[in-house]
């Protein structure tokens, strides 16, 4: 029992450690983080324009918000988890292969592009707010929604991403093998989001919220049982 | 499994259960105040619930071959060897046609009952969804050179790949409205929705049509293995 107890902690102990070691090296590396926020800010202000020139920016509904949100959010986060990988040189991971188990490995990576992926989707949330307005009602869902389906994303891309990255492709295959797979959460996330617009919740909001947990739960336990089987070459 | 592939008493069972199937569903009368063997008459569906012997029992080995490519893929992580990813493969691919059957079928039934080809149903988006999925599995397989690299990522995301398919197509429809039976409030395969006349031909029907497809995926993978071993045989 504490044999297991210990082999837990040590387990926990090395995850801590290679999330520090990969943050470090993810804001060392600052154009990576930098060039994700260029695409970010270059992307809303494509939107901007586009409403602008439409005229459609002053009585913008929130649906187009939520719409053009997600899709700027969902291409985020792939970039930003598929950079995670494809910037691993071979020596690098033959370095890692022999320092470390491949569940320390995908474990450590699934968090440190949660969190990324989180600040990303966060700081485009704010920008979304500065440039085109706030619609939301109910700004605690909207926090809740946005953490959850974002997490649910790079949970989902970073084993893709790992996919993509080992078959030798490019991103583009990644967004081809992650999209099908995240329409599911989409579709439950684009409902709690848009609870956020209205003044009261419904009554499937508690049912949505647990569907959408479970779907950050299912590719978090399969990336940490398949990506044993993927990793060595 | 390879031995009960090349069998034939289960192929000749399940032809025969289709074609009684086939034959008498689109046969039998529907029910006009006179006793004797009919199905029910029913006030939207009318003549379109003998679809039901064939949309329903298409879906149904859909999903199986679906479920036999995912062991099959298991198996495959577990000891690789050729002729399980040849089994994964091809069980998918033949679970995709009969998908697409199954999307066809729909498509037609719910034009003559709810007015429409398509409706956003949580089950039709997760059809939908479902071909998608398979067909990146595919693209998968045919962008990486290495067989056992391709085997090894291909069976890993087909794990991956099914086990959201099967949360998004069996319990969200279930919480959610949809226009089909039993999900919704709306009542299920119940006694007083599949009447028992209609049950004896549609237990048969969905024997028939997953013995139709395990038949079509055998040959198929079968069509397909020695089409490789020709390649390097050639080579």
């Amino acid at each position: 029992m504490q044999n297991r107890y210990l082999c837990f902690m040590k387990f926990g102990w090395q995850v801590l450690n290679f999330v520090w070691l990969e943050l470090k090296l993810e804001f060392r590396l600052k154009y990576a983080i930098a060039g994700l926020l260029m695409f970010v800010l270059s992307t809303v202000y494509l939107v901007y324009f586009s409403l602008e020139y439409q005229g459609v920016r002053g009585d913008l509904l929130p649906t187009i918000w939520s719409i053009f949100f997600w899709l700027i959010v969902l291409f985020t986060t792939v970039n930003a988890t598929f950079q995670s990988f494809s910037k691993l040189s071979q020596g690098k991971m033959l370095l890692y292969y022999t320092l470390v188990s491949p569940q320390v490995f995908i474990a450590a990576k699934l968090i440190v592009n949660a969190l990324v992926s989180l600040i990303l989707s966060l700081l485009t949330g704010l920008i979304f707010i500065f440039i085109l307005g706030n619609p939301s009602q109910q700004f605690a869902v909207l926090l809740l929604s946005l953490s959850i389906g974002t997490m649910g994303y790079s949970l989902l891309f970073t084993y893709i991403s790992a996919i993509a990255s080992k078959s030798g492709g490019n991103a583009s295959l990644a967004v081809v093998l992650g999209f099908p797979l995240a329409l599911p959460l989409l579709s439950i996330i684009v409902k709690l989001f848009g609870e956020s617009f209205n003044p009261s919740l419904s009554l499937n909001f508690d049912n949505n919220l647990w569907i959408a947990l479970g779907f950050n739960f299912i590719p978090l336990l399969l990336a940490l049982i398949l990506f044993p089987y993927i990793w060595r070459d | 499994m390879e031995r009960f592939l090349k069998q034939f008493w289960w192929k000749i069972i399940g032809i025969g259960l289709l074609m009684f199937a086939i034959v008498s569903g689109l046969w039998i009368p529907l029910y006009q105040g006179v006793e004797g063997l009919s199905f029910p008459n029913l006030p939207i569906l009318n003549e379109s619930i003998r679809n039901l012997l064939f949309h329903v029992p298409m879906w149904f080995s859909m999903v199986f071959l679906l479920l036999l490519s995912f062991i099959y893929s298991i198996a495959y992580l577990g000891t690789p060897d050729r002729m399980k990813d040849n089994y994964a493969v091809g069980f998918a691919q033949v679970g995709v046609l009969f998908g697409a059957l199954g999307i066809f079928t729909g498509m037609v039934w719910a034009k003559s009952t709810w007015g429409a080809f398509w409706t956003n149903d949580p089950k039709l988006n997760g059809a939908a969804i479902g071909m998608l999925i398979y067909f990146a599995y595919l693209i998968l397989r045919s962008s990486v050179e290495d067989e056992m690299k391709r085997g090894k990522l291909a069976a890993s995301y087909n794990i991956f790949a099914f086990n959201i398919y099967i949360a998004f197509i069996f319990v969200i429809p279930r919480l959610t409205d949809s226009l089909h039976p039993g999900n919704g409030g709306n009542p299920a395969f119940s006694s007083y929705d599949l009447d028992n006349t209609l049950r004896l031909f549609f237990y048969p029907a969905s024997l028939g049509w997953i013995a139709l497809s395990m038949w079509i995926s055998s040959i198929w993978i079968r069509y397909n293995f020695l089409t490789q071993e020709y390649e390097e045989y050639e080579d």
